[in-house]
């Protein structure tokens, strides 16, 4: 019976997740709190948010986790910055100044921070972080995982298999082999930010061809026994870590795309990094249905349980449930690096000895309070008012063509919008979801949004859902119609959530089904570049900047 | 007096190359300070102080706007705001502190303006303009902290400004010390760099494909 | 105090992983850090403080 606290942080999408006798009962991601989007740094706030929700004090924690090994890091960064001599030169002294001036000393900053004697501050291993999160929350057994992302401690990539004490690992893969590095590059080239235009990139895709496979192929190799080797000379992460890429890859696929440029799809010069995405993920799901079959191989298991940054992949793990050898595939939705902390905590915990218990629901984070928002609001010069039935009122709006953000119970675990805290409107126009794009979100015009559907329709709309990733949307499926062309990607695939009775959205998509609509479109509540909103005084901001039509905090309504 | 105060303030505008980065680098300080006050409204426990802060935060992501839009005209191409962390001052020191310190903050901004303006006004009547509109809100800004240091943080304001005082200078002292320290450092690093490397040339792998685990 | 408790540990992992050369740098290299402590650390620019120069 133990209460432990773990922690993600130093690198990007820094967390809390709080286990008490081996219920996750809280999970935060920093940046929600903290307003800067993938905030790194130590998450004092997403901690203090975490006790706070589990009604512990720190004194009373058993055990503080920290998501990966320091020191292994500090090693990795010397080692890399010398196999690279002389170039690496920059490299080491920007690397050691951030880990000598902080990151090393992140257990003594948490002891410091809680109050807590440093004995009480541990860590774990940065991939077993990831797989631990995805076997524990997982709704199966006879399980293997898989870990995949940019770089752990040394690894890449690994296969987990259940074990007593937290996951054992069968078999890994080596930096700076690694999807998530090939990735970044590819994302860095088209002039996204890494660790944050991935989206962008799986986005993109879609609009061209594959035709630059034998280009990409020289990149990323997948061999017989499903592992693959990047052409690592091709790749700079040590030299440029927000780039990624180096002149090899430039001479191999032509000049990068400069960052600051719109966008225009209908441009030669546009297409062709279009074509140089679908090449791209095209790739990368190659390769990750090989590690998938690898994984099977190795175990027998019959279920996938994903975690790790290039986890966030959907269309990938929608190819994995498809062609791959497992009958049910599952992703942690904080499968990146903010996930590494749920699984800290959980590691934790089965070490002082308790039992997981995984059911898992990702409403994790602070909640909401209506009476707040509607006095706060009020002193914004804004209309508040508490309302009977928020459901079919807000029902009837969106039925009618109303922009609603929706704000319900304690915010999102993971990505994505949820419908704790959502931008809702209707998915069968194709104008609102214009509207949303440049106005109210002020996003490239590419970026695809995602649909939301009750249970018992979604398979009547959507091929294979509901499955184990879709209520969390960490997959795609293709849309039986056009009928919901505002939330269907130009492939035709979507990204839909499908929401069972106890979703925070079951009641509204009823109500809607009233106006003969059963699905909406659903994004997260926030504007490009922000993270997603938490508190409802954020939500309050972010209405009275983007000017949705309407926002719903619990029973209360706010207009302008 | 202000003559001195005026030529300080606005002695590197003439500077080549100087104008879009400071901008830039007000816009930069008005981006972290609409974080502090984002922040400050969740965490106050007064919703009319919150709505008063998210007003401000309003105001702020506007002034960072303006100022990286003429970053951009300065320098002829776009610019864009570097991604920072904050100080999450209100965390850290409690509400009387942080307004005590945005307070500090408007009223060393309002007499920087003041200056800015005046600097402008013939050189560049666009740029003086806008810089006039947030002049404005400073002001504001000033006197509505007042107001708060006066009336409902009024508590132990006198400790409030005396702390927000030694916060302000210890992080000048920081971002002087770090500025100094950088070269040095920088210096000891790549020392240390090419001393160890011949200690470190077993440090190269690159090792593809499966390590199998027992 | 708690940052021996890291000293320790750090010293001993590269030891434990055989890396005896990197032990000296490491030496030289948490001098520097002390340095970096002591003077550094600021990851935010200054809200409302802005540039003189």
């Amino acid at each position: 019976m133990a209460a432990v606290l773990g922690v993600s942080a130093h690198y990007h999408d820094a967390a809390a997740a709080l286990v008490v006798d081996g219920r996750i009962v809280a999970a935060q991601q920093e940046e929600r709190l903290s307003r800067v989007k993938n905030d790194p740094s130590l998450p004092r706030m997403a901690i203090d948010a975490c006790l706070a929700l589990g009604d512990i004090e720190a004194a009373a924690l058993d055990r503080v986790v920290f998501y990966e090994n320091p020191y292994r890091k500090l090693e990795r960064v010397m080692v890399g910055s010398f196999a690279a001599f002389p170039r690496g030169a920059g490299f080491f002294r920007r690397a050691l100044r951030s880990q000598l001036g902080d990151k090393l000393w992140v257990l003594d900053q948490l002891a410091a921070h809680l109050g807590v004697k440093r004995e009480r501050v541990s860590f774990v291993d940065h991939h077993q972080s990831h797989a631990a999160s995805a076997l524990d929350c997982a709704p199966f057994d006879d399980a293997v995982a898989l870990t995949i992302d940019g770089v752990g401690e040394q690894e890449s990539t690994a296969i987990w298999a259940p074990a007593d004490g937290g996951p054992r690992r069968v078999a890994s893969i080596d930096y700076p082999h690694s999807l998530g590095l090939f990735y970044a590059a590819i994302t860095a080239y088209l002039g996204f930010r890494v660790n944050e235009g991935e989206f962008k990139v799986m986005g993109l895709s879609a609009y061209g061809t594959s035709r630059f496979d034998d280009e990409v192929n020289q990149l990323l190799r997948v061999a017989a026994d499903g592992s693959f080797r990047l052409r690592t000379s091709a790749f700079d992460e040590h030299l440029r870590p927000d780039r990624a890429y180096g002149d090899e890859l430039v001479q191999l696929l032509g000049p990068a795309r400069e960052s600051q440029r719109p966008w225009d799809l209908d441009s030669g010069e546009d297409r062709r990094f279009a074509d140089l995405a679908a090449s791209a993920q095209r790739a990368l799901e190659e390769a990750v249905l090989a590690l998938g079959r690898a994984a099977h191989e190795r175990t027998g298991a019959r279920h996938l349980a994903l975690a790790g940054g290039v986890a966030l992949n959907c269309s990938a793990n929608a190819r994995l449930l498809a062609e791959g050898p497992f009958e049910r595939v599952f992703v942690q939705p904080a499968a990146g690096d903010a996930g590494g902390a749920l699984g800290a905590a959980l590691l934790g915990a089965r070490s002082e000895g308790d039992a997981i218990d995984g059911r898992f629901d990702p409403a994790l984070g602070v909640a909401a309070d209506p009476d707040r928002a509607m006095a706060v609001a009020r002193h914004l010069g804004l209309n508040a008012d508490r309302v009977d039935d928020p459901e079919r009122e807000a029902a009837e709006r969106l039925a009618g063509g109303a922009i609603v953000a929706w704000v319900r119970g304690r915010s999102e675990w993971g990505p994505r919008a949820l419908g704790q805290r959502s931008l809702l409107t209707r998915g069968d126009d194709v104008t609102l979801r214009d509207v949303l794009n440049r106005r109210i979100k002020g996003r490239e015009a590419f970026r695809p949004f995602a649909p939301v559907v009750r249970d018992e329709h979604a398979s009547a709309l959507f091929e294979g859902a509901p499955n184990d990733m879709t209520p969390a949307m960490t997959t795609v499926c293709r849309a039986m119609d056009d009928s919901l062309p505002g939330c269907t990607h130009v492939d035709g695939t979507a990204r839909v959530q499908t929401v069972g009775p106890e979703g925070a959205l079951d009641g509204l998509l009823r109500a809607m089904e009233g106006h003969g609509q059963r699905a909406l479109l659903n994004t997260s509540l926030n504007a490009a570049g922000e993270p997603l909103v938490a508190h409802v005084t954020d939500a309050l901001d972010f209405f009275v900047r983007r000017k949705p039509d309407v926002l719903y905090v619990e029973d209360v309504r706010i207009t302008r | 007096m202000r003559a001195l105060a005026d030529f300080v303030y606005t002695f590197s505008w003439r500077l080549p190359g100087r104008r879009w980065r400071r901008l830039l680098a007000f816009a930069e300080a008005e981006a972290e300070s609409a974080l502090e006050l984002r922040c400050a409204a969740a965490a106050t426990s007064d919703p009319e102080r919150a709505a008063l802060y998210l007003k401000h935060a309003a105001d702020e992501a506007r002034h960072a706007e303006i100022l990286q839009r003429r970053a951009t005209l300065a320098r002829g191409s776009a610019v864009s705001l570097p991604r920072r962390g904050h100080a999450r001052l209100f965390e850290r020191f409690g509400e009387p502190v942080f307004i005590a310190y945005v307070h500090r903050g408007e009223r060393r901004g309002r007499r920087q303006f003041e200056a800015h303006v005046r600097f402008f006004e013939r050189r560049d009547p666009a740029l003086a303009a806008a810089l006039k509109s947030i002049l404005a809100d400073e002001r504001r800004h000033e006197s509505y902290t007042a107001e708060l240091l006066a009336g409902p943080l009024a508590d132990g304001a006198p400790a409030a400004r005396r702390r927000a005082r030694r916060v302000d200078l210890g992080d000048r002292w920081r971002r002087v010390g770090s500025a100094l320290t950088g070269p040095l450092f920088a210096v000891l690093m790549l020392l240390l760099y090419v001393l160890a490397a011949p200690l470190a040339l077993g440090a190269r792998g690159d090792r593809a494909g499966w390590r199998t685990h027992d | 105090m708690s940052r021996l408790t890291t000293l320790r540990e750090l010293i001993g992992h590269f030891i434990g992983r055989r890396k005896f050369f990197f032990v000296p740098l490491l030496i030289v290299l948490l001098v520097a850090g002390g340095l970096l402590l002591l003077t550094g650390g600021l990851s935010y620019v200054a809200p409302f403080v802005y540039t003189l120069f």
